[in-house]
């Protein structure tokens, strides 16, 4: 191609502009046509995004059978499955909120901090075996994580957290030993949260340091505000985990159930034993409500969650 | 696509350029014909040495089938590379007869025919050994090959060899071809018909996808080589590391003083010699507990013994009396009761033993680090001293002059706490989670990974019975299909799902979620943030609710069978979930429904960052819009987010979530012996190995889990290297 260029080829470019500009018109009604089919196609695939969500709604308003049925429309609406969830001792789904809520919340504060201390370290102070360590807890991430969970559910009885024998331990006993484990590995993704600090001018820092501030004050002072998104982001991640976490959930608690978190506890109603036919409503009923506050969440996070993961998509 | 031109081979820096394209050029169906072939034979050869490799290392060749399937590779191969060695021949003599005037050029021909011969030679020498070995079999009659795998390993790695260096070569032709190629059209010469034309494309189609698999291979033959580089380094580093700390451990006891030397026994006891008590009663402390620990009754010491056989009586019969709060001695001989009592529990024994394994080497570390500072704090103390000691001697003759006060220079409590929120903050950060990482990752990960080492499965389990360390038989087990082990076949079955799985989730959502972004970023689209919002929607759903919903969206007698039904569209119902092949497509289909809103959102951003003028010069050389996606807005989205697509890959290896609640792994594959579904991947599998199933293969499980971490790691390692290669080089186009 160049060649042909040099030689003196590009001769040839001039009609081509000419036809470009006899063409313009015919491009725009082209361009208007492009338009309306890629409104038909994203109207289409609305639908089909959307159908899914559409549907758990709707069985959660159908009252007229609990069980499965094969049509989409209800052929009666009402509110009785919401009513269902606060009231059946089988269910206790009241209990299984909080108890996903203050998990996540703990965990999220938790991991958040350790994340951002971690990443300010390596991002910023330099110290021997810095790089050894960073290599070390990247592998360490790589290992399935619930390969470990067998020894983790025994150091957790070794510790005292969960019974070792037929004996109770209080519902907070598995709440701590699900914190522990969701944000004890919080280290590991310190990935995305360095490639961010690491675009933070190091000339700030040192300005900070003439001025007498140590390195925990310049953390804390000008390096955490500079990182709101980021700051969001770590939190907003290490929140939403505990809602969708099922393994380490059914692992750790077993057969306690008022020790379940909302996972699980759905995740029961629809495979136990002999459940999905009395409860397949109102678990679309808890599957709507739970969705509610996390959807708004996002929603109103969007941006900051986009940010973290390009950011750390990109800078690797 | 710029290296071609931008990177053009040797030969035509040193040769003449325009003779050598022209002779090229006039030359170029048969150069392309017979680079084409001789590419084409070295992909074959080399697939087929690939498998015969694989089958011969792990000695999968028991059954007729698998006989009769390597001797056909053998043959195939032997095809293959006599055919090789006929058109090197071929090319050998075409450029000698016609004098072709590049010296390059017969080089590369005289080369390719000695390679060519050389894999003749292997080849036969392969088969020949390889019927030989079947006669040895069927006289024996063991079943088992006679001939170490070690000499199979060395001569096929040879023929191996001899292809790779094929491969290189006629990469090298088709090269030179390329350039010819170049030259030929731009001179208008009109020598190309139509299935001249064809050929032309077809070879050099195989130039390109030799070119693709060539760059493959080497990002992973690179990584393979850099990770044993790492392991030599670490080894030499490791041991020049212990050489030096033994003397350094030995010199400072000798060069330091009695407060030093004191601290060797008593750790930190030198800090109360120079008024910094408090830390000698926390090191002294550390050390009194560490000795408890290891000492007492039921401590350390105690499960370090009984790590190396894990125990040897699982329980014990007791008599205990039937009647509650008597002693034995009391009680009716009718009353008397055998009771069990748990003794060894291996898996404990195991647990406690890396727990006291880490423990030591943390206290070790302690120890050293105590004595350094106590040897450093002991210097400056000593230096200080003496300073004192002089200038009091020299005031003493003085009899009115005030003495000095001495002035201690190892530093205090408070200053050392301010260091570690200053010079030594990054002790402060990383503590915590160092010591909650080693608790909740490292000592789980090594227990594990012991665990392999051992026979723990339903029969050889805690707390009725124990489990004992078997070496590398759990591998062989899941690896190779020596004993009748029905592991390998599902291990087999489930890694090829897994890959096939990981690749179309990856690339399907990559591409759909990409078109997306495009058709919502077009310009003239209105209602932007709305169309985002649809399906931002349905990543904020929690993902096991949109994917129970779906596994329940698809059932078989669900609504979308039944609807479809009874609009007349099918006339049977679909098994989406239950029937092996519609289970997999549904899954992937289901994950692009999952995945693509998370590509589009991420996309988006990148997508509006491509500079325009690209897109504006591309439209005046008149490219439809079909060339700007392939020619720059797949390029440059690759370019920029090959990182992410890596971690997606390897996410999608361990994607847990989408397999366990879409179908947990169902269809079940029915093969005796070992429960496995047609839609699990390795982890899923792993899972319902060890804690999901009542299988209880631990020891094949944690077998797996290495596996599949070696997996994670190595590709992650070679694809990261080759990618932050790229970005360094600098920006693109």
């Amino acid at each position: 191609m160049n060649n042909r260029e040099i030689r003196g080829e590009s001769m040839t470019q001039s009609p081509k502009l000419v036809n470009a500009a006899r063409g313009f018109k015919n491009q725009r009604t082209m361009g208007i046509a492009v338009n309306i089919l890629i409104y038909t196609i994203l109207i289409i695939l609305s639908i089909i995004w959307l159908f899914p969500i559409v549907w758990l709604i709707l069985n959660s308003l159908r009252i007229e059978s609990p069980g499965r049925v094969a049509y989409f429309i209800p052929r009666q609406f009402g509110f009785d499955n919401f009513i269902t969830l606060f009231n059946d001792p089988r269910i206790p789904y009241l209990k299984w909120f909080l108890n996903t809520l203050i998990v996540a919340i703990f965990t999220s504060v938790i991991s958040t901090i350790i994340v951002l201390l971690t990443s300010y370290t390596f991002s910023r102070l330099r110290f021997k075996g810095r790089k050894g360590i960073m290599k070390l807890l990247m592998i360490l991430g790589m290992f399935p994580g619930f390969m470990s969970m067998i020894a983790i559910y025994f150091i957790l009885k070794g510790i005292g957290l969960l019974p070792s024998g037929a004996e109770q331990v209080p519902v907070s006993n598995y709440l701590i030993s699900l914190i522990l484990v969701n944000s004890s590995g919080a280290a590991m993704g310190y990935l995305v949260s360095k490639g961010y600090f690491d675009t933070i001018s190091n000339s700030i820092d040192e300005a900070a340091e003439i001025d007498g501030a140590n390195k925990a004050q310049i953390f804390w002072h000008i390096i955490l505000p500079l990182s709101k998104p980021i700051v969001i982001y770590t939190a907003l991640t290490s929140f939403m985990g505990p809602w969708g976490d099922y393994i380490f959930v059914a692992t750790i608690t077993r057969q306690r159930t008022d020790a379940w978190t909302i996972a699980r506890g759905l995740y029961n109603m629809l495979n136990g034993q002999g459940m999905i036919a009395t409860y397949f409503t109102t678990f679309a009923a808890g599957a709507v409500l739970i969705s509610i506050p996390i959807t708004l969440l996002f929603v109103w996070m969007q941006k900051y969650y986009v940010s973290g993961v390009t950011g750390g998509a990109v800078k690797g | 696509m710029e290296k071609q031109t931008s990177n053009p081979p040797q030969i035509v820096e040193e040769q003449d350029k325009q003779t050598l394209f022209f002779n090229l050029g006039v030359e170029h169906y048969a150069h392309r014909m017979s680079s084409f072939t001789n590419i084409m034979i070295g992909i074959f050869s080399a697939i087929g040495l690939g498998i015969f490799f694989v089958f011969r290392v792990f000695k999968l060749n028991v059954s007729l089938g698998l006989t009769l399937t390597t001797l056909f590779l053998a043959l195939l191969l032997i095809a293959g590379a006599i055919f090789a060695s006929i058109t090197s021949k071929k090319l050998c003599d075409l450029v000698r007869d016609k004098s072709t005037s590049s010296p390059l050029m017969s080089v590369i021909a005289k080369r390719q025919s000695f390679i060519g011969s050389f894999n003749l030679i292997f080849s036969t020498l392969l088969f020949l050994l390889e019927v030989i070995m079947r006669i040895v079999l069927q006289t024996s009659g063991t079943g088992q090959s006679k001939i170490p795998s070690v000499i199979w390993a060395i001569l096929l790695f040879i023929v191996l060899f001899a292809n790779f260096g094929y491969f290189v070569v006629a990469r090298g032709n088709s090269k030179a071809v390329a350039n010819g190629c170049e030259y030929y059209l731009t001179r208008k010469v009109e020598p190309v018909g139509l299935f001249e034309s064809l050929f032309i494309s077809i070879g050099s189609t195989g130039r390109g996808l030799v070119i693709f698999l060539f760059n493959f291979v080497m990002i992973f033959v690179k990584a393979f080589v850099n990770i044993f580089l790492g392991l030599y380094k670490l080894l030499v580093k490791g041991s020049l590391g212990i050489w030096s700390f033994l003397k350094k451990y030995h010199h400072t006891f000798w060069k330091g003083s009695f407060r030093t030397k004191i601290s060797y026994v008593f750790m930190g006891s030198g800090h109360s010699f120079m008024q910094r008590s408090y830390k000698t009663v926390m090191y002294l402390l550390m050390q009194i507990g560490y000795l408890v620990f290891m000492f007492l009754p039921g401590g350390g010491i105690y499960w370090l013994s009984k790590f190396e056989n894990l125990g040897d009586t699982p329980y014990r019969m007791v008599d205990v009396c039937g009647i509650p709060n008597t002693p034995l001695i009391d009680c009716a001989p009718d009353d008397i009761i055998p009771q069990t009592v748990f003794m060894d529990n291996s898996m404990l024994i195991t647990l406690y033993s890396v727990a006291t394994i880490l423990l030591t080497i943390a206290f070790f570390t302690i120890y050293w680090i105590s004595i350094k500072g106590v040897a450093k704090a002991d210097e400056t103390y000593t230096k200080a001293k003496s300073i004192y000691k002089t200038e009091v001697l020299e005031l003493s003759t003085n009899p009115e002059a005030k003495l000095p006060k001495f002035k201690n220079p190892v530093p205090t409590l408070k200053t050392e706490l301010k260091e570690l929120l200053n010079s030594r903050f990054h002790l402060s950060t990383l503590s915590i989670p160092g010591l909650t990482i080693t608790v909740f990752t490292v000592l789980p990960l090594i227990f594990m990974i012991l665990l392999a080492f051992t026979n723990y499965n339903q029969t050889y389990g805690p707390p009725n019975s124990l489990f004992t360390w078997v070496g590398l038989k759990t591998f062989s087990q899941l690896f190779t299909s020596v004993g009748g082990s029905s592991f390998s076949k599902a291990f087999v079955d489930i890694l090829q799902w897994t890959f096939i799985w990981a690749f179309f989730a990856t690339f399907t959502n990559y591409i759909f979620g990409l078109l997306l972004a495009m058709m919502i970023n077009r310009k003239g689209i209105k209602l932007k943030k709305l169309w985002r919002t649809v399906f931002v929607i349905t990543i904020a759903v929690p993902q096991f609710v949109t994917l129970l919903i779906m596994n329940q969206l698809l059932y078989k007698y669900g609504p979308i069978n039944e609807t479809l039904l009874q609009l007349g569209w099918i006339d049977n119902y679909i098994d989406f979930l239950t029937n092996p092949l519609n289970a997999k497509i549904s899954v992937i289909l289901v994950n692009v429904w999952v995945g693509v809103p998370y590509t589009m959102l991420i996309t988006s951003g990148i997508l509006m960052n491509i500079p325009s003028d690209l897109y504006e010069s591309a439209r005046i050389d008149g490219a439809g819009p079909f060339a700007q996606f392939t020619k720059i807005t797949l390029p440059y989205m690759l370019f920029v987010t090959g990182p992410y697509l890596i971690t997606q890959f390897i996410g999608n290896i361990n994607n847990f979530n989408v397999i366990f609640f879409l179908t947990g792994g169902d269809p079940s594959a029915q093969l005796p012996g070992v429960q496995y579904g047609k839609t699990d991947i390795l982890v899923t599998w792993l899972y319902d190995l060890t804690v999901g199933g009542a299988q209880q293969e631990y020891a094949i499980g944690s077998a797996l889990g290495i596996f599949i971490f070696l997996i994670s790691a190595f590709i992650t390692l070679a694809l990261y290297s080759k990618t932050s290669a790229a970005t360094q080089e600098g920006d693109f186009a």
